[in-house]
């Protein structure tokens, strides 16, 4: 540790132009970022969004110098530096590098953070996972990575030009993987598999390195695991992982519902997105409870249309794919989106077909309520959120610290005229949708809900309104079918000039 | 931890550059307090051979330990009982000299500058980048004498140096080797100049082509070498006799001289000039001089023999083709000696 201590004074001291630089534009963004939560300045609206997108591009190339020249101080690739006949130990090394980018990385940005969560009225000791999450993710994407890249090169400008390979070779493996895996899906567990390589292997040839100087084996393995995570991708029996976590039936039917009123009849030509037709189907689910559910990540669609006049038989199987359903408890149906590949929906467009579906859930259900009393100043809601109400706009406005982990319904009574002029309360809901964490120099990550009443319109919240908030828990992953016996799909196909919207939920 | 005996151990230690052998199978035996004068031409293997030492490069084959350490097993503490310097190390060259060697203080529990600073006259205000390359090799060897380290392992330090700057540093290292407090210094100096290691060396060896030419205490080398001019009777002899190579005796008259058909092994460069004739002798030491010549130049009016320098003795055994310019066959070990060319 001591040694450790003394090589830090020494960086400090070395590198204190760089830090004061860094320092500076993490002040920068502590000015001006605060001027991007609110309404935009009227007279110059583009100028406070444009310094925080510059801020956002100079403060990681910022790091890119200090973690470069952080290192290099004491070069790992090469044999004539001095220090390596001297009694560093490894660990002493490595440990003076981490307590420099603590101290002069990772606190002033902590800093920095939690100024703008407390700005924005979040608690920033409520957000101690967040933090750690946001920093989780920091280290793993940028600061490790570029860690162990400065680690196998000798120079600023080899680390650059080392940078620059990367990014090249990185985008060059997704293009492939994209073109030869198109049909990617989000198979489970697989995130948590690749992040852990991602991690692993910069964290192993920064030790390596550190330890004892294998730079050829160290870079083997930093090249090497782009290919390898790409390999991983192709070789994963995607399928069997999906089917297998879907695999219990769940205790739901759901329904087609012909009714003509949700059927698209105006004329046109269906949206095509490469290479596939989006359909929209009213669906019911049955069984399941008020307060619930359905999030759809997954789905089989299983076709048969009969020989005929259009053409011969066709049969399709989809095999697990993607779509993105939100379905709702309760008589009236919900949407659920389905695509088909362009040339098999045109095929059996105009002659009924026998569908069947299978969608892999996930059922939520609303947790323990919280009432709380809407503000025009903010109030904290569960999940370290913060709201206030917008009178002007009738709508809540809502900060998570870094994103909102889960989702939450909200219910209370809104008006349907102005604030200033109310009409009688009535029943209204919307909701916070859960968003997927990003490493963010912004900490606060906003949100609006506006409010809908059930007579299919909207509403507006005024303050003083009791509104509940119930944070969404999962409780079942499994499987729900459906069958389709004859349905003509070109009066669900979207169209390219979008028809008036069915009236479902 | 205990004395050691031998400072440096290596046994068939090798290394190689995919199909290029920089290093040939070596062993050597440096002993503890020894100045070693490790000499070679530009690109024998010197830099090679102390890099490994120094745990800087891996060997491909072969043992090496330092100090009673494996070579591979030095990081870290170890460092603190061994000071390495080399001309195109990379110095921390933002530091000023005072920082430098602040900097280097806490790593070494016996740190004591003493007055090294006021006799090596370094700036201490003035940033390494600022230095001369002499300057800055005397900031250096000050971090390395400081800690007063039991291996103090020098690569070319010396070369490029004004004589005045190589003497101070020379001095530096001696008392290195005089200290009363702890053990004597065991020091090793590469050098592609015979000449500026000569001065203070104890032990030699000459790296020729990645493979030592020989390795020998310089006392009994400088002893067992000499420059022998007989003369015969019409020769005037200068008055001082330069190196065998260059001296050419004035020939005053014709000498019924005839060269032996076969001499002894021990004699190298065996040639006539005019009335004279000059050989070196390898085993003056112990070879009865005087007999040899009265057996095989039986006219012989008189022998002079002189002492030689590093450079002579090399050069001698290069010229006379006793250096071996191929690889020994199963990797060869001892390291040859002199003699054991000049008997072949």
């Amino acid at each position: 540790m001591n040694q450790s201590v003394h090589i830090f004074r020494k960086d400090a001291r070395h590198l204190w132009p760089e830090i004061l630089v860094s320092l500076a534009l993490l002040g920068a963004l502590l000015w001006v970022t605060p001027h991007n939560h609110g309404t935009p300045d009227p007279d110059v609206p583009w100028l406070y969004p444009l310094l925080g997108g510059f801020l956002k591009f100079l403060i990681p190339v910022t790091w890119l110098v200090l973690i470069s020249r952080l290192v290099h101080d004491e070069p790992l690739v090469g044999d004539r530096q001095y220090w390596i006949t001297r009694p560093y130990t490894w660990y002493g090394l490595l440990g003076a590098k981490l307590l420099f980018l603590v101290a002069f990385v990772y606190l002033p940005l902590f800093l920095v953070q939690a100024i703008l969560l407390h700005h924005a009225g979040l608690h920033p000791l409520l957000a101690g996972g967040p933090f750690l999450k946001n920093f989780g993710y920091l280290t793993a994407i940028f600061i490790l990575p570029m860690l162990a890249l400065a680690a196998v090169t000798s120079t600023f400008i080899r680390f650059a030009l080392s940078v620059l390979a990367a990014i090249v070779y990185l985008i060059a493996a997704i293009t492939v993987a994209a073109f030869v895996a198109p049909s990617k899906l989000a198979v489970p567990y697989m995130g948590y598999v690749e992040g852990t390589l991602l991690v692993a292997v910069p964290l192993a040839a920064l030790l390596l390195q550190y330890a004892y100087r294998r730079t050829a084996l160290a870079r083997a393995l930093l090249i090497a695991t782009p290919a390898v995570a790409f390999l991983l991708i192709l070789a994963t029996p995607a399928a069997t992982l999906i089917g297998h976590e879907y695999a219990t039936a769940l205790p739901l039917h759901g329904t087609f519902d012909p009714n003509p009123g949700y059927q698209v009849t105006e004329p046109g030509e269906p949206a095509i997105a490469r290479g596939k037709v989006l359909l929209q189907l009213p669906v019911v689910i049955g069984g399941l409870p008020m307060r619930s559910a359905l999030q759809s990540q997954h789905v089989i669609v299983t076709l048969d249309g009969v020989a005929g006049a259009a053409g011969p038989a066709v049969h399709y199987n989809s095999g697990w794919s993607e779509t993105v359903s939100s379905l709702n408890p309760g008589p009236r149906p919900s949407r659920l989106l389905l695509t088909l590949p362009a040339d098999v929906y045109n095929r059996v467009k105009d002659t009924p077909v026998t569908l069947h579906v299978t969608l892999g859930v996930e059922q939520l259900e609303a947790g323990t309520p919280y009432t709380i009393t809407a503000t025009a100043a903010p109030f904290p809601i569960p999940a370290s959120g913060a709201c206030r109400v917008d009178a002007e706009t009738g709508s809540l406005d809502c900060a998570f610290p870094f994103s909102n982990s889960k989702p939450i319904g909200i219910t209370g009574a809104a008006v349907t005229g102005t604030c200033s002029n109310p009409s009688p309360s009535t029943p209204a809901s919307s909701g916070l949708a859960a968003s997927i964490p990003t490493p963010e120099f912004d900490p606060v990550s906003s949100q609006q809900a506006r409010f809908g009443v059930l007579t299919d319109g909207s509403a507006n919240l005024c303050p003083g309104a009791k509104l509940d908030f119930a944070v969404a828990r999962t409780t079942a992953k499994g499987s729900v079918t459906i069958d389709i016996p004859a349905i003509t799909l070109s009066s669900y196909a979207m169209r390219i000039t979008a028809p008036p919207r069915p009236q479902v939920q | 931890m205990p004395p050691v005996l031998a400072a440096i151990e290596t046994a068939q230690l090798t290394k190689s550059y995919g199909n290029t052998q920089a290093l040939q199978p070596t062993t050597l035996g440096v002993p503890a307090g020894a100045v070693f004068a490790l000499v070679g031409h530009n690109g024998a293997g010197k830099t090679t051979l102390i890099k490994i030492l120094m745990n800087i490069f891996a060997p491909t084959a072969g043992t090496a330990t330092v100090l009673g350490q494996p070579t591979a097993a030095l990081t870290g503490a170890a460092f603190e009982r061994i000071g390495y310097v080399s001309e195109n190390q990379d110095l921390p060259l933002w530091m000023t000299v005072r920082q430098f060697l602040d900097y280097n203080k806490p790593f070494y529990p016996t740190w004591e500058i003493g007055n090294l600073v006021q006799q090596l006259e370094l700036p201490l205000d003035r940033k390494l980048k600022n230095l001369s390359r002499g300057m800055l090799m005397k900031a250096a060897l000050a971090s390395v004498l400081a800690f007063q380290p039991e291996l103090i392992v020098l690569d070319e330090v010396f070369s490029g140096l004004d004589p005045l700057v190589r003497d101070e540093l020379i001095a530096a290292l001696i008392a290195q080797t005089r200290r009363t407090t702890g053990t004597p210094a065991t020091i090793v100096v590469s050098s592609h100049d015979l000449g500026e290691v000569e001065s203070f060396a104890t032990h030699v060896g000459f790296l020729h082509q990645g493979k030592f030419l020989f390795t020998e205490e310089m006392a009994a080398l400088t002893a067992r070498f000499r420059a022998v001019t007989v003369t015969f009777p019409g020769t005037v002899m200068p008055i001082t006799q330069p190196p065998a190579e260059t001296a050419l005796p004035q020939m005053l008259g014709p000498a019924d001289i005839r060269m032996p058909a076969a001499p002894p092994a021990s004699w190298l460069m065996l040639e006539r000039a005019g009335n004279t004739v000059h050989f070196v002798h390898a085993h003056a030491d112990t070879e009865n001089l005087q007999a040899q010549v009265a057996q095989h130049f039986p006219a012989a009016a008189g022998i002079s023999a002189e002492p030689m320098t590093l450079r002579s003795i090399f050069l001698a055994l290069a010229k006379s083709g006793r250096v071996p310019s191929e690889p020994t066959p199963n990797g060869p070990v001892p390291v040859p000696s002199p003699a054991a060319y000049a008997s072949r």
